[in-house]
């Protein structure tokens, strides 16, 4: 007895350190992110300034403040987008409803683009010159249409993953009521019987409809691609239209499943 | 008898004022005028003194007659412990549907603009 208390006082003790230390994680990782931000914001500032004034004066000592500022930049704009992946990995790390094998190929999309920073900002360190400069700043452009890519492919995972830990209450309330209805088959009249066999069978056709937007969402969350920032965003939004429908379908389904409890309630 | 006649031509002629009597007929339909109107006003101010402010009818609805409420019998099942767990699986089912947002903002993406733009 005195072992069990012992343990379950550990485990709680476990569960309120854990817990709270796993949100504030992704928060933390939020913070960073917005901390990034700013100053990333302030760094272009002074970068667009410098800037103007070198196209202004082309002096010597413009050009080597405008080279310092735009190094600057171009190092904090890495910072800022690694800080943002780390926040989508984070709240990947929270996530409860995506399968291992999904996590896995998020995971990879965040790991592949945060190598490719840590590798671009070793070229950053080793601008000499505004044209160096102009080329470090060319390879992540060039670049950034798979990096835009691939940071709305994981935004529409977490989607997902909400959206399947929803299903699996659906799934739990959708077959607790089959089992009461297979081990009391006969308490209710052939014709209430009839109706509520219906019910359920609709039930299941609802889930049916989510399975398949769920299924296409995630083909086409897999093929997402574009040239250009402006074409994934399009596609982004109607990801996000059809995540708005698949949660739709559960909704729908969750109104169904309280009529039928009503039912149930009732002999007439 | 020296009866002086006076020639025609002699005759002093009468200053005759040809608008004198179209100025009392004006006159006379003024005061008419003044009349009917203070004869309207006194009726407008009397009929305002002395009529009883009306007093409104309330118009009283009828209750409808409450429909009888059917009686509902318990189902056998109702009771089960098998039902007030599908219960208990919808109400959290609910309960994650209303505190699900799809549409994190905290998760936009960073809107750069990447072109150094040196001329």
């Amino acid at each position: 007895m005195k072992r069990f208390f012992s343990f379950l006082l550990v485990s709680l003790v476990l569960l309120v350190l854990l817990v709270p230390q796993s949100k504030a994680t992704s928060e933390r990782a939020y913070q960073d992110y917005l901390y990034q931000f700013d100053l990333y914001r302030q760094k272009f500032s002074d970068f667009t300034i410098t800037k103007n004034e070198y196209e202004k004066f082309n002096s010597l000592s413009s050009q080597t403040t405008a080279l310092t500022n735009t190094s600057a930049m171009l190092a904090q704009r890495d910072q800022l987008l690694r800080a943002y992946l780390l926040l989508l990995n984070e709240k990947l790390n929270e996530d409860r409803g995506l399968i291992d094998t999904q996590k896995v190929t998020y995971r990879a999309l965040t790991g592949n683009e945060i190598s490719f920073l840590d590798q671009h900002s070793t070229l950053v360190q080793s601008i000499g010159s505004l044209d160096d400069a102009g080329d470090v700043s060319r390879s992540l452009e060039s670049h950034y249409a798979i990096l835009g890519a691939s940071m709305r492919q994981v935004i529409i995972g977490v989607s997902l993953g909400q959206l399947a830990l929803l299903a699996r209450q659906y799934d739990t309330a959708l077959a607790d009521a089959k089992a009461l209805l297979t081990t009391n088959r006969g308490a209710f009249g052939p014709q209430k019987q009839a109706t509520v066999d219906r019910w359920i069978l609709q039930i299941s056709n609802t889930r049916s409809l989510y399975q398949q937007k769920i299924d296409s969402i995630n083909t086409k969350n897999a093929q997402l691609k574009g040239s250009s920032i402006e074409t994934l965003d399009d596609l982004f939004g109607e990801l996000k239209r059809d995540l708005g429908q698949a949660k739709q379908y559960l909704m729908e389904g969750n109104r169904f499943i309280g009529e039928l409890i009503e039912a149930l309630r009732y002999q007439n | 008898m020296d009866t002086a006649e006076t020639p025609i031509s002699q005759i002093p002629e009468v200053a005759t004022d040809s608008t004198a009597p179209v100025s009392k007929k004006k006159d006379i339909w003024i005061i008419a005028g003044a009349v009917v109107l203070a004869g309207i006003i006194t009726l407008i101010t009397m009929k305002s003194l002395f009529t009883t402010p009306k007093i409104p009818t309330v118009q009283t609805q009828e209750t409808p007659t409450p429909s009888p409420t059917p009686v509902r019998i318990l189902s056998a099942i109702a009771s089960q412990s098998a039902f007030l767990a599908l219960e208990e699986a919808y109400s959290s089912f609910s309960a994650s549907l209303t505190a699900t947002n799809l549409d994190d903002p905290s998760l936009s993406p960073p809107v750069l603009d990447l072109p150094l733009g040196f001329r």
